[in-house]
C-alpha cells in the first residue's frame, strides 16, 4: 500500500526546513529545525513522533502557515505556503473549541468564515454531526461535553471545511486510553481506511506515543532533538483495516525497533 | 459518551434544575437552598437585636436609636413616596454616568491592550490618576460645576471608568492565542477574528469590571450627593443630619445598601444571560 502510494504525485512537499531561535546577538543559539525535508502523497497517512522538545510542532505549525520556518519551504500542491489556507486542516492537542459557541456553532465556524450560503452551511454542519456522532448534542455548550465529545467536536470542525491535508497536532493525547482507542479507529475511518487509497484524505500527525502512531499511519517519521531533524523514515505496512493488529507480532517488533531509535533521545529529553 | 444513553440523561436533567433554581433564588437572596437563607435571616435578626442592646446601653436614642425605630421611619418615608423620588433621581444619576464610562472605558481599554503607543501614553495617565480616590474630587469639582447634576455625574463617571478601562485591557492580553490561530486556520480573516473571537472572549472580563464599576460608582455617588446634590439618596442623609433626624438617616444610609445589592444582583443575572459560558456571574464563585 505504501509503495502505491509513493509512486503518486506529492501533495506535501517540505524542503530544507531550518527554524532558530534567539536570532540576532544573542550567543546561545537555539536551532529547533535542522534541514527537514520529506514529501507526502496524496492519501497517506503520516505519523511524526519524537521525544519531547524535538520541534514536531514546530514543524506542524510551520506547515499550517502559522508559524514560520528561519529557511527552507513547505508547499500544498506545488504552491508555497505562506498562511492559514482552509485546504490545511489543523487540531491541536487541546481541543480549543470556542466556548461562547454550541456545537453546531463551533462546527460552522469554518464554513461561515469563507461566506458559504446559509443553506449550505446546515447541511455541511448536520453531516459533520451525524459523522461524529454529535447528533442532539449540536445545542451544548462545549463546557457540557465530555473530553471525547468535545474532542469529536473539534474534528467535525475541521473537517466541515473538507480540508485536503489534516494536520493533527497529538489530537489524542488529553483524552483517558479507553476513549483514545476508540477514537483511534474513529479517525481511521474517517481518513478512509475501508475506501480505496484514492477517496482518501492526507495526513500529518504528530504524536509522542509510538504504538498510536504504529496502529495509525502507513508511514513514521521519527525525529531527534538537538537539534530537530529526521532520524528516520520508516514504512509501516500493517495489513489494513488495522482493528486487530494491536496484538499481532510485527505490530510488536515495529513499535519497539522504534523505541530503540528513541530511547537514547527520550532519556536525554527527560534530564533537561 | 454516546448520544442517547439512557443512564446519563437523569444527571444532566438534575443539573438544568438546579441551576435554574440557583439562579433565580441565587440572585435575591445570595445562597442557593432554603437552610442557608435562614442562615443569613438568623444573623441579620442576631445583628439587630445586638445593635437594639446597644442602644439601649447608650441610653442616647440620638446616638443610636433601636432599629425599629429605624424601620418605622424607613417605612414612613417609603409610603409617602419620598424614599422612590430620591431613589429615581440617583438611579438616573447613575445611568447616565455609568453608560458614558462603559462607553468610555472599553474601547480605551481595548486600544491600551491593542496600540503600545495608546498604552504607553494613556496608560500611565490612567494608572497615575486611578489612586485618587473619587471624593478627593469633590471639592474642585464643587468650583467646576456647582451643586447641580453635573457633579454627581463627573464623581461617578471617575469612580465607574477605571474598572471598565482595566478589564477590557485585561482581557485582550488574555485571551488564548490559540483560539485566534485556530480561527485563522479555518478561513477566518481579522474582523471576523475579532467579531466572533476576541468581543466574546473579553465578554467575561468585561462584565467582571462592570460589576465592579457599579459598586464603585454606587458609592461615588453618595459621596457626590452628600455635599454636591440639591437631592438624591446621598443629599437625603445629608439632610437628615441637618434636621437631627437619626432614625431617618440610619433608614436611609441601609436603603442604599439594599439599593446596591439589588442593582449588583440584577447585574449578575445579565452576566448568566449574556455570558452562561462565564464564571464572572457566578454567586460568591461558589453557588452554582
Amino acid at each position: 500500500m505504501t509503495t502505491e502510494n509513493t509512486a503518486t504525485e506529492a501533495l506535501l512537499t517540505i524542503e530544507n526546513i531550518q527554524k532558530l531561535y534567539g536570532e540576532g546577538g544573542r550567543a546561545a543559539e537555539l536551532v529547533a529545525l535542522r534541514d527537514v525535508s520529506f514529501t507526502v502523497p496524496e492519501g497517506q497517512f503520516c505519523a511524526i513522533v519524537g521525544p519531547s522538545g524535538c520541534g514536531k510542532s514546530t514543524l506542524l505549525n510551520i506547515i499550517a502557515g502559522i508559524d514560520f520556518p528561519s529557511s527552507g519551504l513547505a508547499s500544498l500542491s506545488g504552491s508555497r505556503i505562506l498562511g492559514p489556507d482552509p485546504r490545511l486542516g489543523v487540531m491541536f492537542q487541546q481541543y480549543h473549541l470556542f466556548p461562547w459557541m454550541t456545537v453546531r456553532g463551533n462546527i460552522e465556524f469554518g464554513p461561515r468564515s469563507r461566506g458559504l450560503p446559509r443553506a449550505k452551511v446546515g447541511d455541511l454542519s448536520k453531516r459533520q454531526i451525524a459523522r461524529v456522532g454529535l447528533s442532539g448534542f449540536e445545542e451544548r455548550y462545549p463546557h457540557e461535553l465530555s473530553g471525547g465529545m468535545q474532542q469529536r467536536c473539534a474534528l467535525a470542525r475541521m473537517l466541515a471545511n473538507d480540508p485536503v491535508v489534516l494536520l493533527m497536532d497529538e489530537p489524542l493525547a488529553a483524552v483517558d486510553a479507553q476513549t483514545r482507542s476508540i477514537l483511534q479507529e474513529e479517525l481511521l475511518e474517517i481518513w478512509g481506511e475501508s475506501r480505496p487509497a484514492s477517496e482518501r484524505k492526507t495526513v500529518l500527525f504528530v504524536t509522542h506515543a509510538i504504538d498510536e502512531a504504529v496502529f495509525l499511519a502507513d508511514r513514521i517519521l521519527v525525529m531527534g532533538r538537538r537539534p530537530g531533524r529526521i532520524i528516520a523514515d520508516i514504512p509501516c505496512t500493517l495489513k489494513r483495516p488495522r482493528r486487530e493488529a494491536r496484538r499481532t507480532r510485527d505490530f510488536v517488533e515495529l513499535t519497539e525497533s522504534i523505541w530503540d531509535l528513541l530511547h537514547d533521545q527520550a532519556a536525554d529529553a527527560t534530564r533537561q | 459518551m454516546r448520544p442517547g444513553n439512557s443512564d446519563q440523561e437523569p444527571v444532566v436533567a438534575l443539573q438544568a434544575v438546579d441551576l435554574k433554581r440557583s439562579r433565580w433564588a441565587g440572585v435575591f437572596i445570595g445562597f442557593d437552598g432554603v437552610h442557608r437563607a435562614l442562615t443569613v435571616l438568623r444573623s441579620l435578626l442576631a445583628a439587630m437585636l445586638l445593635w437594639w442592646l446597644v442602644g439601649i446601653l447608650a441610653g442616647n436614642p440620638l446616638l443610636l436609636p433601636s432599629p425599629f425605630t429605624v424601620l418605622d421611619n424607613w417605612w414612613r418615608l417609603l409610603v409617602s413616596g419620598q424614599l422612590l423620588e430620591e431613589t429615581l433621581v440617583s438611579l438616573q444619576r447613575l445611568a447616565i454616568a455609568y453608560t458614558f464610562a462603559a462607553i468610555v472605558g472599553i474601547p480605551v481599554g481595548f486600544a491600551m491592550a491593542n496600540w503600545r503607543i495608546v498604552d504607553l501614553t494613556v496608560g500611565f495617565v490612567v494608572n497615575s490618576i486611578r489612586p485618587i480616590s473619587g471624593i478627593a474630587w469633590i471639592p474642585i469639582a464643587i468650583v467646576w460645576f456647582g451643586v447641580g447634576e453635573e457633579l454627581p455625574i463627573f464623581i461617578i463617571f471617575y469612580g465607574a471608568v477605571f474598572p471598565f478601562i482595566l478589564n477590557a485591557h485585561a482581557s485582550l492580553l488574555d485571551i488564548d492565542k490559540r483560539l485566534i490561530l485556530v480561527a485563522r486556520t479555518l478561513g477566518a480573516g481579522r474582523v471576523r477574528i475579532f467579531l466572533t473571537v476576541v468581543l466574546p472572549f473579553s465578554i467575561p472580563y468585561v462584565l467582571t469590571g462592570a460589576r465592579i464599576a457599579l459598586g464603585l460608582a454606587w458609592m461615588s455617588i453618595i459621596a457626590a450627593e452628600l455635599l454636591g446634590a440639591p437631592n438624591g439618596l446621598g443629599f437625603s442623609i445629608q439632610y437628615m443630619r441637618l434636621v437631627q433626624q437619626t432614625p431617618a438617616m440610619l433608614a436611609w444610609i441601609f436603603w442604599v445598601g439594599v439599593v446596591g445589592y439589588a442593582l449588583d444582583a440584577l447585574l449578575r443575572l445579565a452576566v448568566q444571560t449574556l455570558a452562561p459560558w462565564s464564571e464572572a456571574g457566578r454567586l460568591g464563585g461558589k453557588a452554582r
